[in-house]
């Protein structure tokens, strides 16, 4: 099962695309931070290489092959995370391995991809009640699970991706309207039985600012929207912004980076990034449209939708836009499980870029 | 196959990137002047709210060190600078025209009447002159004026600058009735703003100021590194509910106070309190409007309960009069302290103007000698040889040396006090009379790292573990040769120890054989009354003497009073058991002590009592001090004798 890597299959857009994010955020993680966190990203990256390279190398068939089994062992693991896992700050994320810690939530995201993808690779005919029920079914149990961690932001980016899959494996309008109007009357149990307290003043401080009391989320949409404010067309520079200088803008090299980013680079430059975000989606889908194996479509299609709901949510929050739910800019903010984790995804995409291709000959 | 459907996946993606690129536009080129600070109509600004320091009680609940507020009154800068160009004496210059004209302009001056009505008002509300107001803010208008024009001469152009947007204090301490009229009518005359100022007052002035502390401003330096670490806090911090919690801390600001020393200093994170934050937005088109845009009220800081009392602490500090020297009070069963007196004082409400003057006086006012003096404890430590060397029955009861004034040991004389010498004396007499001979002669036949082991024993040489800042360790010297013992065994050579140390040598010996920790603090209350932290000291090492030695001890510092080194004193009447110490400078005059214990056969209070630098001795200075101490702690007894 072990395939060759094609060089000519290899995707020559998004690689590079990719390079220039890393290297701006390596750049700004500078800017905001200190050189320590600076080495530690450069040691992810390369990691994060390592692993994209070996992943290469297998078959991408083999993740939809065991795509159940890795499923129901990421449950265990976050099973095993509530009731077991070191309370981090009063919170269960992380699995401590020595000084490593670990956090499945993040592995998460692509095993439901690959398991919602290989459940609806055939349903040819148009989905069933049944199919769209057990499609539910398996991405609302991990995202409890990640929600009572507590980790709102990565159990977020979940519903787009089940949608974008949804709607790529065929599903009826009827049935979307339907889903959609469900989850309308499901969000009020949700919001009684789920979330912490703090979570839902999250919220509250989002839609009304002035109202409520929760210091530290205004705090830091407030603080963001200054830096960002004060960018204006051009910027300050790099590593002139005061708001990123002075320390008033917390979390700017995680959450954040993207204030600091359009502080310090101002309007254009900004859009700079963005654009790049764009190139990077539209290449996805383009392997996903030359795609013919379904497996392999769904999966890219899933993988990008996470990646893109990622940034879009990632921004408009650092814009005030969105409530502050905690998600990192994908292969820009410092971190390592999610750059990991970025890195495995974008592995899987040219994988089943450099595979299809020898389908379709094959066929 | 089904349909392809990457086309609308697309579409929705691309409007969430455009909505996102309208908010930026909208942030960045539409709003960027508001959050630059550079708009001459929006702008956000934020001011801290303080927050109330902690309150100092004293056991009882008097208070040592309050918060007091004061209050400022500021005047928004525009209005601030409308008067001083129409009514000030010497008018200020500025490049840009200004919306105030010469005040001959009738029409002008009905539109510009707001900007001048503070000046009348204020007048009138605190009792003071115009004059005086615009003389109290010249400064600031000046120093605006500067800022701007050089701003102005380096764009070539007007510009707003971010300091027109302030406000600047036109006069300060207002009492607090006077600041809520003002509140009151502020409608009246607009522009105007009362800024609580909390400021210290230790209402017992100089009564216990070294156990209190003092505060001081932050150095620069110090402030860089709280920042840093909060900073660093910052980074490290995981996303986590606890956010909330973490900016809370918001660090020091530049020009804060800290305590310096004393409970001030050692229980700063409880007294301190969190900082407050207000972020306004400021809409100057016609009229003045701000609107709070985010606040985070202020968090007061706990109460800390001390276990003195400031009764017995200013007797003490009374009976110690002019001596330089020291008194402590304490629990001997749990270590409690009740007073720690020192003499010279300073007095912390005045400490920032006389702080230059203080630190350079040769007496040391600002030393807390009970735990950062460390002297020879002379006679007062010969409890411990004696104690040592009936343990490893090198003397018993009935050990009887000759005193003839002095003994030899390898050519070297060593002298007792007294130079005609004590005649046969064994333990039950060396100890009321405080004997040398008797206690080099016991040096001389002691192991020479069994003193040093019994000295430690008791907690000399080491810190007491006190809840207060720079307590020193005194010196415990290596006992290599027999002549060093010597030395050691009656309190001198290189032997030192702070009073603290020895008032804890004194209470092992009243509650019978427990090294206690002395400590300053009993319960931390949060300002609703609740008791967060009480102290709870280490359990107290037990020292492993047979009673009957202890006993034999305790007899004898009985008879100090009754017949020995300090009798005649009227210290029997409070059945004080105690030992005299008269050590040796090195210079001409002598540090006298008297550290004790009442009353013997049910012992309440420890005490330690010295006077440096005196040409008395232990029982003729310390003595009176130690009755008029006992007096006022037993009136009573004081009463029927
Ligand atoms: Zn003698």
């Amino acid at each position: 099962m072990i395939g060759s890597i094609r060089t000519k299959n290899f995707d020559w857009i998004i690689f590079p695309v990719i390079c220039i994010l890393l290297t701006i955020g390596v750049f700004f993680i500078l800017s905001a931070s200190n050189e320590r966190y600076v080495m530690k990203q450069l040691v992810w990256i390369g990691i994060g290489f390592v692993l994209f390279f070996i992943l290469l190398y297998f078959d991408y068939l083999l993740f939809g092959y065991y795509s159940y089994i890795i499923y129901i062992g990421v449950i265990c693991l976050l099973v095993l995370l509530l009731v077991t896992g070191d309370a981090v700050k009063g919170s269960r994320r992380w699995f401590s391995i020595g000084s490593f810690s670990v956090q499945p939530s993040e592995f998460m995201k692509i095993t439901l991809i690959l398991a919602l993808a290989r459940f609806l690779r055939y349903k040819k005919h148009g989905l069933g009640l049944f199919d769209v029920g057990a499609a539910v079914l398996l991405t609302i149990v991990p995202m409890a699970l990640i929600i009572k961690q507590p980790d709102l932001g990565t159990a977020l980016t979940m519903i787009p991706v089940l949608i974008a899959i949804l709607y790529t494996a065929g599903i009826s309008i009827f049935y979307l309207g339907a889903l959609f109007f469900l989850s309308l009357a499901v969000s009020p149990l949700l919001w009684f039985f789920v979330l912490q307290p703090y979570q839902k003043l999250r919220i509250l401080g989002f839609l009304w600012p002035e109202k409520t009391a929760d210091w530290g989320a205004g705090y830091h949409r407030l603080q963001s929207l200054i830096a960002i404010g004060s960018g204006g067309l051009l910027g300050a520079g790099w590593g002139n912004g005061t708001q990123n200088r002075l320390k008033f803008l917390p979390e700017r090299h995680t959450d954040f980076i993207f204030a600091v980013i359009a502080e310090e680079w101002g309007f254009l430059r900004a859009c700079f990034i963005l654009f790049l975000y764009v190139v990077f989606f539209m290449c996805g889908l383009g392997i996903a449209k030359n795609t013919r194996e379904p497996f392999g479509r769904l999966v890219i299609v899933g993988l990008f939708t996470m990646f893109a709901t990622q940034a879009i949510i990632n921004i408009a929050m650092n814009l005030g836009i969105a409530p502050i739910v905690g998600i990192t800019l994908p292969f820009v903010s410092y971190g390592g499980s999610s750059m990991l984790t970025s890195f495995v995804a974008l592995s899987i995409i040219f994988n089943i870029k450099i595979h299809s291709k020898i389908d379709l000959a094959s066929e | 196959m089904y349909p392809i459907r990457n086309k609308s996946i697309f579409v929705i993606f691309l409007l969430f990137v455009f909505c996102i690129v309208a908010r930026l536009f909208y942030l960045q080129i539409m709003e960027s002047s508001k959050y630059k600070g550079i708009s001459k109509t929006r702008r956000i600004r934020s001011y801290p709210l303080e927050a109330v320091r902690g309150t100092i009680f004293d056991r009882h609940g008097n208070v040592l060190a309050i918060d007091h507020h004061a209050f400022d009154i500021s005047v928004k800068y525009r209005n601030l600078l409308y008067c001083h160009i129409v009514y000030g004496k010497n008018p200020v210059q500025r490049i840009t025209e200004l919306p105030a004209h010469k005040n001959t302009d009738k029409s002008c001056k009905e539109c510009h009447e707001d900007l001048e009505k503070w000046l009348d008002g204020l007048a009138r509300v605190l009792n003071t002159s115009r004059d005086r107001l615009l003389k109290n803010s010249k400064k600031a208008v000046k120093k605006v004026e500067q800022i701007k024009k050089n701003m102005e001469k380096k764009f070539g152009r007007p510009i707003l600058v971010r300091e027109e947007n302030g406000y600047y204090p036109v006069i300060s301490d207002v009492t607090l009735e006077k600041a809520i009229r003002i509140e009151i009518e502020k409608d009246i005359f607009p522009g105007v703003r009362v800024t609580p100022r909390s400021k210290r007052v230790y209402p017992e002035q100089a009564t216990a100021s070294h156990v209190i502390g003092y505060m001081g401003k932050l150095t620069g330096k110090e402030w860089e590194e709280h920042s840093e670490k909060w900073d660093n806090f910052v980074l490290d911090s995981s996303r986590s509910e606890d956010e909330n919690s973490l900016l809370l801390y918001d660090g020091y600001a530049k020009d804060d106070f800290i305590g310096r020393t004393g409970v001030e200093a050692m229980y700063e994170d409880e007294l301190r309190g969190m900082r407050g934050k207000r972020f306004e937005e400021i809409i100057c088109k016609n009229t003045q409007i701000e609107k709070v845009v985010l606040e985070r009220p202020p968090v007061s800081g706990n109460d800390i309960y001390l276990t003195i009392d400031s009764k017995i602490q200013s007797h003490a500090e009374k009976a110690l009069g002019n001596n330089r020297g020291v008194i402590i009070v304490m629990e001997p069963q749990t270590g409690e302290i009740l007073a720690l007196a020192n003499n010279p004082r300073y007095n912390p409400n005045t400490l920032n103007n006389d702080f230059t003057r203080l630190n350079r006086d040769s007496k040391k006012p600002l030393l807390n000698r009970t735990i950062q003096g460390a002297l020879p404890p002379g006679s007062v430590f010969k409890v411990i040889t004696a104690i040592a060397a009936m343990s490893q029955n090198t003397i018993n009861l009935h050990t009887n040396f000759e005193c003839n004034g002095y003994t030899n040991y390898k050519n070297i004389i060593f002298r007792c006090w007294s130079d005609s010498g004590h005649g046969s004396v064994a333990i039950e007499d060396a100890i009321p009379f405080s004997c040398n001979v008797f206690f080099f002669e016991t040096a001389k036949r002691l192991e020479k790292e069994l003193l040093y082991d019994w000295a430690k024993k008791f907690g000399i040489g080491e810190k007491t573990g006190i809840d207060l800042l720079f307590e020193k360790a005194g010196n415990l010297p290596d006992i290599k040769t027999t002549a060093t013992a010597m030395n050691v065994a009656i309190g001198q050579g290189a032997l030192l120890t702070t009073p603290l140390q020895l008032v804890r040598v004194y209470a092992a010996i009243a509650n019978g054989g427990t090294l206690v920790q002395p400590h300053i603090m009993s319960k931390i209350k949060n300002k609703q009354g609740e008791i967060l932290k009480t102290f709870s000291p280490d359990t107290g090492k037990k020292i492993d003497m047979r009673p009957e030695i202890l006993s034999v001890i305790q007899k004898a510092l009985q008879e100090v009073v009754t017949r020995g080194t300090a009798k005649n004193k009227g210290l029997e009447v409070y059945k004080v058991a105690g030992k005299t110490g008269t050590a040796e400078t090195g210079r001409r005059d002598n540090h006298a002590w008297f550290a004790g214990y009442a009353p013997y056969d049910n012992p309440q209070y420890v005490f330690l009592i010295l006077v440096e630098h005196t040409q008395e001795h232990g029982g003729t200075i310390a003595g009176p001090i130690a009755k008029e101490l006992m007096s006022f702690l037993y009136p009573e007894l004081g009463q029927s004798s």
